[in-house]
Order: structure tokens, then C-alpha cells, then sequence
């Protein structure tokens, strides 16, 4: 008995055609506020999927009412943004009002909780393995244990983990040189070269130390004997701890928590969220592969730096937040059911929403 | 010595009582009972009419070929009948209560094949049932050649398909866990092989199909929306016979016969596929020098047994046995040498398994002249499980450092139950069945072992629930007259769930009204109880599927279904009905947003939404067939909607498969003995879907630079703004819609019957989206990608029957 078989099994891929709906654009109003933050809004139409920029509102009349009986204007600057010199106060019921040209009124309410007020009460450099469960992916992980006062009992927490690390040209630190100070380093010995060189900068605070070393470089009286001149002029000049977040890059890491009421959102690892049922401890993973290789060769960089930050948040941004990182955790995932994100804004869509935030410093290393 | 002399009293004292007997004779009532079956191969026949001539008093056979008829004594005719066999007339001189057995002849004289109404009360006398046998099924063309039952029923108006190559039915708006599939009585909890381009149903094991998709009798429950009730056959009694059919995807072969000539029988098949003996090997052999290797591998199997005992006139015993099981493995391995004495070898096995395995024993019993009892055991289990294996080994300078990971899932449902029915036929035209059901559902939702290469193990899951699904329904066939047929039932089910007892009383209604021969109008009311729910959201026919029981939290699923028919059989072999439908679904169930069954061995009691679904919809089918042709159009139009509180603002949206217009044309021609042809094309309105129409930024400072699943490693960068959807499910995907033609060439042999089909699947390679999933453009905007596995797919099949 003769037998044929044929077979034939190719897969093909296009462009899937979509129908999308006739669907106007919407007014788009974005604001997060916080009380270390000047009031800032941008104000934008939604695009459709094939187009490639968001349109700016720029005519709108944007106020902020307080509970306590403030009134804020926001004023236009550029690319949808309106801005105001006034902080908003923590504990304030603010409600945003955005009248359009076309008459159209977009509002939103929300308050800024108060500061979290947190204290790390212990951690260590006793690095284990934490299986992620969306991932099933090792992290190595270092507790970090976390006081909840009675305050924040009831409160909408989000915790990060961050790095920071001074941007180029800049430093941990900020360093200033007196004029006086160039008879010191004179009597120390350092070259009349070396000190012509240094007076354009003194009297004013530097980002960096390499804003002295661009200066002196050249001169080979200093290249010579840079590293005793260069003790010479560290001793004799101030220095702060460079604050300005700016000054930093700032890098998200990896964060889980052993608590049953803090959990990732999705396969998202950069924070966790709960919700406080009582006072008491918030036990956090924190994970950075880097930082546990250099502690294991006890290879510091001590211009590496290591934050925790928590923020209060309101019910508002607690959901608005969660909903966003969800939608994107999965994204990419053809079988997860889309997420919708919350948006708390009539007559348009997007988020006025406060929170408190607080960076508590781990360690440099 | 004087003869004895005969009193005149006594005289007539004998006289009386001979005439009192004759007269009490004539007068009295007696049972003719018994059973119809098909000649060769002594299969029952359901729903054979029996009527006597002369007081026109008739029965049909109840689902096991059985019929009760009560007569007065005398000469009595009957006039024996079913839908392509040869009518039979019995005469017999009726005086006491009689057991027949009658064997019908088939007729292929397609002058006895007409369209006409149903008798009416028949079994497809019930609105929104069809029979389907398994010569229609042979007689459409299929997937590369392959025949199959679930895809067949899909050609029926108001049951369509999901996406390209699935199997899971949808039926008048309701979702594919809503539907009871029964194999011999024993419920099938997933149908599926190859990703969902087949079912399980081996077509050559297979009797025939009764699909209800409304009018449901009471003796059925625990689904919404339709029941699809597959009987194996039973086993030729008389003499052995065999098929092979050869395929480009698998293969079958079944033989039956009898054990004892007219008293028992078995059946045997097997199927399988052959693609993996392909595609493999294929694979092993082309990369066997290979650094890197890719072993993919699938395949699928189906086994099915029947044993049918003859233990006496009275009683009968069957055995149904089944087991089948798909594979879908893959092997990865890597061996990289950096330097000599230095290299890292890498193994990733991934093997998923999934199957069924069910068994029932049934016992016919004619307990007494007006009563058949049928009492079934029955036990089933569908389980999936996952099993993935990872090694890397390093070696330097002969030191060697392992690391291993393991993963392990497993998802599993059983039930076993025992059902006992009874039909007493209480007066001709007036069946009253009764029935009780019992038994233990076993449900495994998903539980997952990880062992990663630190040692850290990871055991979560949901736990093992066990419920207790109790059933008791009463249903009465009653035939007013010959135009008038009422099925009127009433069903409790209940089911305990951690020691709470959800239950619900059921009323059904069917009616039937046949006006004149040509005309004939129905009407049907429905209340359905589901207890169990099917946590799906998969587009791929994988068995990701959880099946889960009702809990305090998430509660069952109800639906109430109407429905009112007609139909109307034209001059000539012309048949139109049309059907007119709406249902209320309650409880239905949803995966929340962010959630699939990616979440593995998550609560799934806190992954879902309950909300409900509404349905309605208007199905027509003309169908036309004479000695050579067979042609038939269906199509429906139909809306099927679904409402949460938690999405579109609670407002009701299209549910993922609102196909408003459903079209299937289809035409056979048989050109002589041994040559015919068959095409059909099928048209579905594209499908709802719930992709952005547009975006709009996020906050910066919480904004995601990248969007990425580590799963199927899809990844798209880039700060990511928030998908706007203003309505849920608004866009419309592209139709569906594909033509395929068969020819078939029958030869007719002595002892056996060869038959060769070539067919074209999808005739103009029309790429319909199996698939879809997001990516970004050159041009920075996020698009869509749909994949497309089956565009013109020739393919040719061989069949031997002997």
C-alpha cells in the first residue's frame, strides 16, 4: 500500500491591520506635588498610536485651590508646562482647576500626606539569594530593617532603593578655597605657578575637585609632586556634602520585601508598595550585585552612594503609581489581561496627586 | 347406564366464561417493549419511530435504542422507521406483554434521504439540538485532511470558533469552559490537541454527536451554554471490521468486532501523530556536529476502547475506556570552549504534558415492560504538567562547576460520579424520566516546585479542593397529538465546597408545534447552574487553562436561555429554520487587568472578576440535498456583550468573540460511486479586541524606560507613556474567513473500500491572525504584529476500511 504525505507549516508575519475607533484626543493633566517641590503641571493632548509627539495646551487657565484658602496660578513655560513659585503645603486638600479655550474644565483633588518620618533600624552586609517569584530569577539581596511610627499606621507606602552617583564633573562634595587661604598653601610650599592658577576659583563654592585639577594639570610644577600639593590644598580647603539631587545620576535598583503586605507590582523590581496595617517594622530586600562584588573584595568606590527613599503617598498617587507599573510589567505579555490606570482628572485623563517623600542615606562605599 | 348429560346451566356457564375470556382478551392492554438497532453492526438506534397502524399510537427509541409502546390485544402492525435505513414492518398477534429486538437495514438509496420536519418527538424535534453522525463529519474538508468533530460542530449556526486552529466552541455567546463535552457520559475537560488545530474525538471510534445548544433536557446540567454529547460506538456484534487512515498529521486505525457472534463486541483505536518522527529526527540529524542545538518536538496521542455485553435480554453492560495526551518538549544545548581546558556547557529542557483519561461502566436495564433504567459509573481527569530542567557546567583545567534549576508545575481536575436514570413510559407519547446524580469533583488549581542553582527551593500554589456535586431532575416527553410535543423537566443540582452548599432548581421548557408537514414552530426555556469555572485568557490552544470550583467568594455561574424556532421545508429538497435566541449569563468570570495564567501558582480566587454576559443572536440555515448534491448556508448574526463593575466603568462591552456576522457555505457534489467533491467557505466578523487606540505621557519621574517579559523575552524601550482605551474591547480585528475544497475517489473493492482525499486547506492563503502581540516602528510608534500559521495548505489522506 503506497502512502503519500504532504506538509506544508509556515508561519507568516505582518503588520496586523487594526480598526481603531474614531476616537477624539483628550485633555491630558499630569501633576505630582510634594512639599519639597514648586508646583508644576503639564498640560498635553492624548495621540493616537501613530502619531509620534503629544500636542501642548498652552492657553489654559490652571489654579490650585487649597482647603486652607490658597490660591495658586500656574503660569505657561513650554512643551505643555505650567509652573508656579509656591511649594504646596503637606496636611492641604488641594483641588486643581484647568479651564481650556474651548471651555472645557479639567479638575482633580489630592493632598500631600505628611513626611514619612521613617528610621532604618539595622542593616547589614550579609548578602543571601532571594528567588523572585514573577521572574524566577536569583537576586542577591541584603536586609534592611525599616521602624513604622504610629503615624503612618494606616499610611500608603512606597519604598525604592536607589544608587547615586555624582554626575561628570562632579563630586560627592562641594569644596571652596579662600583667597586668604593662598598664603597658607604659599607658606606650605606650593608653587607660585600653582597659585595663579588657583585664584580664579576661589571664593566661590566648586562641584568638584576636578574643577582645581583641570586648572592645575598643566602646569608641571604640579604634575611633579601632585599628590603631596594636592593633600596640601584638600587640608586647607572647606568642604560640604554635595545635597542638590541634581548633582547626581540616580539609579533604580532592585527592591523586594519578605512582608506579606509589600509586594512588587508585576515583574517590576524597582519598588514595593503596601499598604500599613499597624505600627511596627517593614522588613526590605535591597539588591545590587555590584555593591555586594566590590563589598566581597572590599572594593569601595567612595563616590557611590546608596539610598533608600520612602514615600507617603495619597490614595491618589498609591494607585495611579501601581496601575502604571502594572500596565507596563505587562506590556509585553500577549495573555495578561490590560490594565486601565487609574486617573482621578474630569473631563480628561491623567493624575493630580500628592505624596511625602524621604531619602534616608544607607551608606557610601 | 345413562350418558353423562351436560347440564344446560353448565352449558352455559362454559359458554359465558369462553366469551368472558375472548372478550377480556380483546379488551386488554399489553406492552410491546424492545429495542432497535442497526442491522450490522447492531449499533441501538436513538430516536427510531415506531407506530402501529391502526390506532396510530407510536413511541421513538430513547438514547439506548430502547422504546415502550402499550396496544390493546390483537393483530397490531407496526411500522418501524429511522433516517436512512429501510422502513420495517413487524405484524405480530398481540396477547400478553412482548420484548422485540429490531434490526434495521441501512439504506443507501438516496431516495429515502429526504429533508423534511422531524417527527415530533423525536430528539431533533428538541430546539437548538443537532445530530451530527460521522459520515457528515468525514464529508467536510478539514484541517490538512484531518477529520474532526469539534471543528465540524463549528460549521452549525451559533456555535463558532476562537481563534484560528482552536478547538474550544463558542456557543450563543458563551465561553468554551460553558460547554459540557461528554464522551460516553463522562465529561471531557479539554478537547484539545496541537494547539487546538484538533479535538480527541477519534472520528473512526465515533457513533455519532448531539449538540444542544438550547432546549435543554433536565437530565443534563453543570454547564451554561451547551452540552456536546459524543458516543463511542458500541462494537460491530456480527462481524469483525477495520479502518486505517493515513495522514499527514496523524494517523488512526481501529478495528471492532464481536467476542461472542450477536451477544458482545469490543472496539479498539489508536491515533497518533507523525510530525514528530519528522520533524525530531529531522532535527537531531541536521545539527548532530553542532555546537548549538534546537530539538523541538510534538506529538499526540488517543486510545479508545468499547466492550459491549449481551448478559441477557433485559440487561446489557458497556465499558468505555479512554486516554490520550499530547507533548510539547524542547531541548536547547550549547557548548562553548574558550581557551583549551576551558568551556561552559549549557542544557535547557523544556516538556510540557498534558492529556485525558476516562472510564465509564453503564448497565442497561429493562427493569419491566414501561421501564428502562440506565445506571452509569464514571470517572475522568485532565492534568497538565510542566517540567523544566536547566544545567550550565563550567570546566577548567578539569575542575568542573554545576549548576542546575528545576521547574515544576502541575495543574489537574478528576471527576468521578455515578448517575442512575430511569424512563417510564407511562402512556404512549408520555416518557417520564427520572434520574439522580452523585459523585466528587477534584480539583488542583496549579502548583509549582522551583529549585534554583543556589539550592533555594520554592513551593506555592493553590491546595487541592475536593466538592460533592449532587443532581436530582424529573423530565416528561409528552406528546399531546402528533402536531404537539412538550419536554417540560425540573432539575436541583447542588454542590458542596468546603462544607457550603451552592445549589438551584432548574426548570426547562421545550415545545414543539408542527403546524402542517411543511411547517413547524418551537419554543424553549432554560435554567442553567455552573459550579465550576475555567480560568482562561490564552489565545494558543495550550492547556493553560485552570479549572477552578466556585468558592464563597467567587460564586457559580447561572444563565436562563430562551429561544423560539422555525421550520419550513420548501417545494422540492429545500429546508429553512431559523432560530431566534437570548440569554442571560450571571457570574461569569474574568482574569483581573495585569493578570494571566502566567500567574502560575497564584490565589486565583484574587486574579478574577465576576460580572455578566448577555447574548443574543438569530440563526439560519437552509439546507438543500438530493442524490448528488449536498448544499447547505448558515449564518447567524448575533451579539455577545459582558459587564464587570471594575472595567469600562461598569458599562457593558463586546466580549472578546462578538462575531456580529457568522457565514458557512458549503457544497457537495457527488459525481458518481466513486468520485465526489465537497468546498465550503467560512466567514467570521473580526473579533473584539482591547488594544490602545492611543497614548498619553506619564509623570516623569515614575516613567518605565523599557517594557519587557522575561518570560517570552519580548522587549520594547524607551520611556513608556500609558495606553489610553476608552472603551473596553472597541477595536475590531480584521474577518476571518478561509475556502477549502476535497475531492474525494472511492474504490470499492470485495472485502474492503479504499478512499483517497486531496484537499486544500485555506484555497487563497487568506493570513488570518492566530496570534498577534505589540512591537515598536522604525518610526518610534508602537504597532502590531499578527502571526498567520495557515495560509494555502495542501494535504492528502488515505483511508482503508475492511
Amino acid at each position: 500500500m503506497a502512502i503519500a504525505l504532504c506538509f506544508i507549516l509556515f508561519a507568516c508575519e505582518k503588520e496586523l491591520k487594526v480598526d481603531y475607533p474614531d476616537e477624539p484626543s483628550v485633555p491630558v493633566l499630569n501633576v505630582f506635588f510634594t512639599p519639597d517641590s514648586l508646583w508644576k503641571a503639564r498640560l498635553v493632548y492624548s495621540k493616537m498610536k501613530t502619531d509620534t509627539s503629544y500636542r501642548p495646551i498652552k492657553d489654559a487657565q490652571l489654579s490650585i485651590v487649597g482647603d486652607d484658602g490658597s490660591t495658586t496660578i500656574l503660569h505657561y513655560t513650554a512643551e505643555g508646562y505650567y509652573q508656579a513659585d509656591i511649594f504646596p503645603r503637606a496636611g492641604v486638600r488641594y483641588t486643581i482647576h484647568a479651564l481650556l479655550a474651548d471651555g472645557t474644565d479639567l479638575s482633580g483633588t489630592s493632598f500631600a500626606p505628611e513626611e514619612p518620618n521613617l528610621s532604618v533600624v539595622s542593616f547589614n552586609s550579609a548578602w543571601s539569594t532571594y528567588l523572585f517569584d514573577a521572574d524566577l530569577m536569583d537576586y542577591s539581596v541584603m536586609p534592611v530593617y525599616v521602624n513604622i511610627s504610629d503615624e503612618l499606621a494606616t499610611a500608603n507606602l512606597q519604598f525604592r532603593f536607589w544608587n547615586a552617583f555624582p554626575k561628570w564633573g562632579r563630586d560627592v562634595n562641594r569644596y571652596f578655597l579662600s583667597s586668604d587661604s593662598l598664603v597658607v598653601l604659599e607658606q606650605k610650599g606650593i608653587p607660585a605657578s600653582v597659585i595663579n592658577a588657583l585664584l580664579p576659583l576661589t571664593d566661590q563654592w566648586q562641584m568638584s575637585f576636578y574643577a582645581f585639577e583641570a586648572k592645575l594639570n598643566n602646569i608641571p610644577e604640579w604634575l611633579n609632586y601632585s599628590s603631596k600639593y594636592e593633600n596640601i590644598l584638600r587640608a586647607t580647603m572647606q568642604t560640604q556634602p554635595e545635597t542638590d539631587p541634581r548633582a547626581f545620576d540616580w539609579h533604580k535598583l532592585s527592591i523586594f520585601s519578605l512582608d506579606g503586605w509589600l509586594q512588587n507590582v508585576g515583574n517590576n523590581t524597582s519598588a514595593v508598595f503596601g499598604t500599613c496595617r499597624q505600627a511596627g517594622q517593614a522588613n526590605l530586600l535591597l539588591s545590587d550585585d555590584n555593591l555586594k562584588w566590590r563589598m566581597e573584595r572590599n572594593a569601595p568606590d567612595e563616590r557611590d552612594q546608596y539610598w533608600l527613599e520612602v514615600r507617603n503617598c495619597s490614595p491618589a498617587y498609591f494607585r495611579y503609581t501601581q496601575d502604571y507599573m502594572l500596565q507596563v510589567s505587562q506590556r509585553m505579555n500577549p495573555y495578561a489581561e490590560p490594565v486601565t490606570v487609574y486617573s482621578n482628572i474630569t473631563n480628561g485623563v491623567g493624575i493630580f496627586a500628592g505624596y511625602n517623600r524621604q531619602l534616608i542615606k544607607l551608606m557610601d562605599y | 347406564m345413562n350418558p353423562v348429560k351436560i347440564q344446560r346451566p353448565h352449558c352455559l356457564g362454559l359458554l359465558f366464561c369462553l366469551f368472558v375470556s375472548i372478550g377480556t382478551c380483546l379488551g386488554q392492554s399489553f406492552t410491546v417493549s424492545g429495542y432497535v438497532t442497526d442491522a450490522e453492526p447492531g449499533e441501538r438506534l436513538y430516536g427510531a419511530a415506531i407506530q402501529e397502524q391502526q390506532s396510530s399510537s407510536g413511541c421513538v427509541t430513547n438514547p439506548y435504542g430502547f422504546f415502550s409502546l402499550t396496544l390493546s390485544a390483537g393483530q397490531r402492525e407496526l411500522n418501524v422507521s429511522y433516517v436512512g435505513y429501510q422502513k420495517q414492518i413487524y405484524r405480530l398477534r398481540l396477547a400478553a406483554d412482548t420484548v422485540l429486538h429490531i434490526a434495521l437495514k441501512s439504506d443507501n438509496t438516496l431516495e429515502e434521504v429526504t429533508v423534511r420536519a422531524r417527527q415530533a418527538d423525536s430528539p431533533e424535534a428538541i430546539s437548538g439540538m443537532k445530530r451530527i453522525d460521522m459520515k457528515d463529519v468525514r464529508s467536510l474538508p478539514g484541517f490538512l485532511g484531518e477529520k474532526d468533530v469539534m471543528k465540524s460542530l463549528t460549521v452549525l449556526p451559533g456555535v463558532s470558533q476562537g481563534y484560528e486552529g482552536s478547538s474550544g466552541i463558542y456557543v450563543r455567546g458563551g465561553s468554551p469552559d460553558q460547554n459540557l463535552i461528554l464522551l460516553d457520559g463522562v465529561p471531557v475537560y479539554n478537547v484539545s490537541h496541537l494547539f487546538g488545530f484538533m479535538s480527541v474525538f477519534t472520528p473512526e471510534a465515533l457513533q455519532h454527536v448531539d449538540l444542544y445548544k438550547g432546549g435543554f433536557p433536565a437530565r443534563y446540567g453543570g454547564r451554561l451554554s451547551s452540552v456536546v454529547d459524543v458516543h463511542m460506538k458500541e462494537g460491530n456484534m456480527y462481524k469483525p471490521h477495520s479502518s486505517l487512515v493515513l495522514g499527514p498529521v496523524s494517523s488512526e486505525f481501529m478495528h471492532e468486532g464481536p467476542v461472542v457472534n450477536g451477544k458482545s463486541s469490543f472496539l479498539i483505536s489508536g491515533r497518533r501523530t507523525l510530525l514528530d518522527l519528522f520533524v525530531t529526527e529531522g532535527a537531531r540529524l541536521a545539527q548532530m556536529n553542532n555546537d548549538e542545538k534546537i530539538i523541538p518536538g510534538l506529538n499526540f496521542y488517543d486510545t479508545n476502547a468499547k466492550f459491549n455485553f449481551y448478559i441477557n435480554p433485559k440487561n446489557r453492560l458497556y465499558i468505555s475506556l479512554y486516554k490520550g495526551g499530547d507533548r510539547l518538549f524542547s531541548e536547547y544545548s550549547d557548548r562553548s570552549e574558550w581557551t583549551t581546558g576551558v568551556f561552559d556547557e549549557n542544557q535547557t529542557k523544556v516538556d510540557l504534558k498534558w492529556g485525558n483519561t476516562l472510564a465509564a461502566l453503564r448497565w442497561n436495564s429493562q427493569v419491566s415492560p414501561r421501564i428502562f433504567v440506565n445506571t452509569t459509573l464514571a470517572a475522568g481527569a485532565f492534568q497538565y504538567g510542566i517540567h523544566n530542567r536547566y544545567s550550565s557546567l563550567h570546566t577548567e583545567n578539569k575542575e568542573t562547576d554545576l549548576n542546575k534549576a528545576t521547574v515544576d508545575y502541575q495543574t489537574r481536575i478528576a471527576t468521578h460520579s455515578v448517575q442512575v436514570l430511569a424512563d417510564w413510559y407511562l402512556a404512549n407519547g408520555n416518557r417520564l424520566s427520572l434520574g439522580a446524580e452523585a459523585g466528587i469533583h477534584i480539583f488542583q488549581p496549579g502548583k509549582r516546585h522551583v529549585l534554583n542553582s543556589s539550592g533555594i527551593t520554592l513551593d506555592d500554589g493553590n491546595q487541592e479542593v475536593r466538592t460533592i456535586p449532587l443532581a436530582v431532575f424529573v423530565e416528561d416527553n409528552f406528546a399531546f397529538s402528533n402536531q404537539v410535543h412538550l419536554n417540560a423537566g425540573l432539575r436541583y443540582e447542588g454542590e458542596f465546597v468546603n462544607e457550603h452548599l451552592f445549589n438551584q432548581v432548574s426548570p426547562r421548557v421545550n415545545m414543539n408545534y408542527r403546524l402542517t408537514e411543511n411547517w413547524q414552530f418551537s419554543a424553549s426555556l432554560a435554567t442553567m447552574f455552573q459550579p465550576l469555572h475555567l480560568l482562561t485568557n490564552s489565545s494558543i490552544g495550550l492547556p493553560s487553562d485552570i479549572w477552578v470550583p466556585a468558592t464563597r467568594n467567587i460564586r457559580p455561574e447561572t444563565s436562563q436561555t430562551a429561544s423560539i424556532g422555525i421550520i419550513h421545508n420548501f417545494p422540492g429538497q429545500l429546508r429553512w429554520s431559523g432560530e431566534l435566541y437570548g440569554k442571560m449569563m450571571h457570574d461569569v468570570v474574568q482574569y483581573k487587568a495585569g493578570h494571566s495564567f502566567m500567574d502560575l501558582a497564584k490565589d486565583w480566587e484574587q486574579m478574577v472578576y465576576q460580572g455578566k454576559g448577555r447574548a443574543w443572536g438569530f440563526e439560519n440555515a437552509f439546507d438543500y440535498q438530493d442524490r448528488q448534491v449536498k448544499a447547505w448556508l448558515y449564518y447567524t448574526l448575533a451579539q455577545n456583550q459582558r459587564q464587570f463593575d471594575e472595567l469600562n466603568n461598569g458599562n457593558y462591552f463586546p466580549y472578546k468573540f462578538d462575531r456580529r456576522h457568522d457565514l458557512n457555505v458549503g457544497f457537495n457534489y457527488k459525481l458518481n460511486e466513486k468520485v465526489s467533491f465537497t468546498t465550503m467557505w467560512v466567514f467570521q466578523s473580526g473579533q473584539a479586541a482591547n488594544i490602545a487606540s492611543g497614548d498619553y505621557p506619564v509623570m516623569g519621574e515614575i516613567a518605565e524606560d523599557s517594557a519587557y517579559d522575561p518570560v517570552f523575552g519580548f522587549e520594547l524601550r524607551g520611556w513608556q507613556p500609558i495606553d489610553l482605551t476608552p472603551h473596553y474591547n472597541a477595536v475590531r480585528l480584521t474577518s476571518y474567513h478561509h475556502l477549502d475544497v476535497e475531492a474525494i475517489f472511492t474504490r470499492q473493492q470485495k472485502k474492503s473500500t479504499r478512499e483517497w482525499r486531496v484537499g486544500i486547506f485555506n484555497v487563497y492563503a487568506r493570513q488570518n491572525a492566530y496570534y498577534y502581540y505589540p512591537y515598536v516602528r522604525k518610526n518610534g510608534t508602537r504597532g502590531y504584529k499578527q502571526i498567520s500559521i495557515l495560509p494555502f495548505l495542501p494535504s492528502i489522506s488515505y483511508r482503508l476500511t475492511f
